[in-house]
């Protein structure tokens, strides 16, 4: 019996050593395809980071480099996460405005986004509900803004006006969403996909960005754009549009992590005041 | 002007005629590529450096032909400007140190 049990576990010892000495070669050939590929497909992903039109003559440059260093894996791999890691740096010195913040800003974002979608919730499905039962039409509108790199994409917001063209009027449940802003919390959906961010200018509609000339373009091209700005927060009454644009600019320049937190937190009792324009 | 930049300036300056490949001045300079990259786009932007793709067949080497950097003549004599003046300003005329290395040599 207990022979039979030692040659049992000598047996097993064996099929396990045979396979995990199989799995062995098997994964280290993977791996090292694996190793092989992660140096240019960081460089790729760096290459998306920079503005369109630049995008392919970078990850052509960065392709040949990478090549260069095939035979010092490690090394390529060290060299293209640093790429990877710089990029916002890149963008900032092609777009002539340098901006700080990157990975930690979007991941912030995101996390921000989803949190407020959810405990929103049940007020979006009120509000929705709402605006269906007030007037006839679409629960969100869709207006076309210049985003990052000057491409234009659609801001969501909740509908607040009845009518279409030049004869439309405020609805009843319109006019209180404006007021509060809550005509704005659709755009936490341009947060999830990557058209904005919590924090940045504010999106200009094509023909104002138009005429606020190199300045404002230039920045527009190195960040996002967000659904709470500095401008709106710092500058008290009407606020010209050069004044607007000095705040971003000083923001984008300066802008941290704690800057970020330190303006959703303002955002926030500046709405419960409802004492903010935005 | 940053000590990186300098340190990159420096490396362009002890040849004059050969240029350098991005990655090869990274490692040369030790400054990270992500950080290097930045630097070269603005110094070719301020006309200091001028970059041209490296003469060869792509597909005898089996890669994408690779951007080299060169110094521009203005740029060589802005950063042998730029060079000296940090180096004054670090290590006077009469500091010490100098002196001292004077009289061993």
């Amino acid at each position: 019996m207990n022979l039979a049990f030692g040659f049992g576990l000598v047996a097993l010892g064996l099929v396990g050593l045979a396979m995990v000495t199989a799995l062995q070669s098997l994964l280290a050939d993977e791996a090292r395809a694996w190793l092989r590929r992660l140096p240019i497909w960081l460089v790729r992903s760096a290459a998306r980071q920079l503005p369109p039109a630049e995008r392919a003559d970078y990850e052509r440059d960065w392709s040949a480099e990478i090549a260069g260093w095939s035979d010092r894996p490690v090394s390529a791999i060290v060299k293209a996460m640093h790429l990877r890691w710089g990029a916002t740096g890149v963008r900032g010195s092609i777009c002539g405005c340098s901006v700080r913040g990157g990975r930690l800003k979007r991941a912030l974002d995101v996390g921000v986004a989803s949190l407020f979608l959810i405990a929103f919730g049940p007020l979006i499905i009120g509000i929705a509900w709402a605006i269906r039962r007030g007037s006839s039409g679409s629960v969100l509108v869709r207006s076309v803004r210049v985003g990052r790199d000057g491409e234009e994409f659609r801001l969501l917001k909740f509908r607040t006006v009845d009518g279409d063209g030049d004869r439309f009027r405020f609805t009843r449940v319109g006019r209180m969403l404006r007021r509060t802003h809550l005509d704005e919390i659709p755009q936490f959906i341009n947060v999830l996909n990557g058209d904005m961010g919590i924090v940045g200018p504010r999106p200009l509609m094509p023909d104002i960005q138009e005429s606020c000339g190199s300045e404002a373009i230039k920045l527009r091209c190195a960040v996002r754009p967000g659904l709470t700005g500095p401008a709106q927060l710092t500058i008290d009454g009407a606020p010209s549009l050069e004044e607007i644009m000095r705040a971003d600019t000083e923001y984008a320049r300066s802008r941290s992590t704690a800057t970020d937190l330190a303006l959703i937190g303002r955002t926030l009792t500046a709405a419960l005041r409802r004492s903010h324009r935005v | 002007m940053t000590a990186q930049t300098l340190k990159v300036l420096a490396l362009f300056l002890e040849d004059l005629q050969t240029g350098w490949y991005g990655f090869d001045l990274s490692d040369q300079t030790g400054i990270k590529t992500g950080t290097l990259y930045p630097i070269l786009i603005r110094l070719e932007k301020a006309g200091w450096l001028e970059s041209r793709l490296e003469n060869v067949d792509p597909k005898a080497v089996g890669r994408p032909r690779r951007r080299m950097y060169v110094l521009t003549g203005e740029g060589a004599r802005a950063a042998r400007r730029e060079l000296t003046r940090h180096l004054e300003a670090l290590v006077p005329a009469s500091h010490p140190l100098t002196s001292r290395t004077e009289r061993l040599a």
